[in-house]
């Protein structure tokens, strides 16, 4: 009953602030018949994944129009556009999945999109409030109908549910909702939310009981791996070899000058080596194109560097 | 941010709902791997030559060779570096290997028989298909 009034909650609200339109139009497309075409949504997922957003969202569209995988194009206009920080058109997205994706589907979406919204909006209430009812919709669910929700639907929503926890500051419980997998099973950004959540929580011998207390040659993690376990280096007064690897790591990326990508440059001149300039140029360079609650918050930080000659030559 | 469930569903190419919903439904901050070589230039005693050398990771030259012998590439090196269009580099057969950056790295050398200048004119080709985000920085 309470995942029924949570998502009637949540679809109702969205309801009211689109209106009908959308999902009207959408319809006509699939009445059209036109055939779809899955290689336009791995297409889409590669633009994505270089970050080449606007391209991506172009692509989804001509999906959409098709009216064939909706679903799945709907789900990643979303997350898209969440990560453009278009937070409304992410809304729309979602709730056009109304009646074209099961209430799991569309009420995950929809809370996600509220929890992003009100961290943008610094609103801890309200992400409070996103974080319990997708706790109502994910936890219940999972427990009474475990044969019918697909793996991939339960991964998403821990996921969701770490995030909202982490940026609750209960990194506990962050940790708590991927514990479904062990730590080398995560995808990288996993590994990251359960990196940061020990470096938050001041415990950076937990990073090196999940990764060597030294890089092995050719078998590295990502940079943005590296420069969290040179920051727990950093973290707990001891230098043995992150700090060296993430430097030189650095220096080849900065040397590269990609326009995108920034972020692991930005997290290393604002976490291992403080340089308050460099810190807020690659921060910036980052949140003009990735606005994620991460992207955020790492360029608050940058931003929060003292600019002093002294401080920003610190280590 | 890099293997994950992303870059495993394109090089399967799977198709199917159950596969497309994963990377859909998962959050993008997916690792990039950064793919770069370093080329140094040099004047000649003879000043008609100059000297390079070319420094490589040893994954980007197996993804280039087919080959984990860093030998492999000494015949492409010619292929894949040209000065002022028609000067090719000819390798003195020797490769350095080395540590950098945390990987292994393979150091090819040698000379070409065109002059050199700090702007001199040069062309990379056939690498960037297998290493799409390579970069070649240069030394001069």
């Amino acid at each position: 009953m309470a995942v029924h009034n949570t998502l009637t909650c949540v679809i109702a609200g969205a309801l009211l602030l689109l209106g009908s339109s959308a999902i009207a139009g959408e319809r006509h497309h699939q009445d059209q018949g036109t055939e779809g075409n899955p290689a336009l949504l791995q297409q889409a997922d590669a633009l994505q994944y270089n970050h080449e957003f606007d391209a991506a969202l172009q692509l989804l569209s001509r999906v959409i129009a098709q009216g064939q995988y909706v679903e799945q194009a709907r789900l990643m206009q979303a997350r898209i556009l969440l990560a453009q920080g278009r937070i409304d058109a992410a809304r729309e997205s979602c709730a056009a999945l109304m009646g074209k994706a099961s209430l799991t589907i569309t009420g995950t979406c929809l809370l996600e999109v509220r929890g992003r919204a009100a961290f943008s909006e610094n609103d801890q209430q309200t992400l409070e409030q996103a974080y319990t009812q997708l706790q109502q919709l994910a936890v219940p669910l999972r427990a009474e109908r475990s044969d019918q929700i697909s793996p991939e639907i339960f991964v998403w929503q821990r996921q969701l549910l770490a995030e909202q926890a982490f940026l609750l500051g209960r990194f506990v419980e962050s940790i708590q909702w991927l514990n479904y997998a062990d730590y080398n099973e995560h995808p990288t950004v996993n590994q990251i939310r359960l990196l940061d959540s020990w470096l938050a929580m001041k415990q950076p011998e937990r990073l090196f009981a999940v990764h060597d207390h030294c890089p092995q040659v050719g078998k590295l993690p990502p940079d943005s791996i590296i420069v969290r376990l040179a920051a727990a280096e950093r973290q707990r007064s001891t230098e043995q070899c992150w700090q060296k690897l993430a430097a030189e790591r650095i220096a080849i990326r900065v040397a590269r000058a990609d326009p995108l990508h920034t972020s692991d440059l930005a997290y290393y001149f604002v976490h291992v080596a403080p340089n308050a300039a460099q810190a807020q140029q690659y921060a910036s360079q980052n949140y003009a194109v990735a606005r994620e609650p991460a992207d955020q918050r790492l360029l608050l930080a940058a931003q929060a560097l003292p600019t002093q000659p002294e401080a920003s030559n610190e280590n | 941010m890099k293997t994950n469930s992303l870059s495993l569903v394109r090089k399967l190419c799977v198709c199917s709902f159950a596969i497309l919903l994963v990377p859909l439904l998962q959050q993008s901050a997916a690792a990039h791997s950064f793919s770069t070589s370093f080329l140094t230039l040099s004047a000649h005693e003879d000043n008609a030559q100059l000297r390079w050398s070319w420094r490589f990771t040893a994954h980007d030259i197996e993804a280039l060779t087919g080959s984990s012998d860093a030998a492999a590439a000494l015949p492409l090196l010619g292929e894949w570096l040209r000065f002022n269009d028609d000067c090719r580099p000819e390798p003195n057969g020797t490769v350095e290997q080395g540590v950098y950056a945390g990987e292994q790295t393979y150091t090819y050398s040698g000379t070409a028989p065109c002059a050199y200048s700090t702007d001199i004119d040069y062309t990379v080709r056939h690498i960037f298909g297998p290493l799409p985000d390579h970069k070649v920085l240069q030394s001069k």
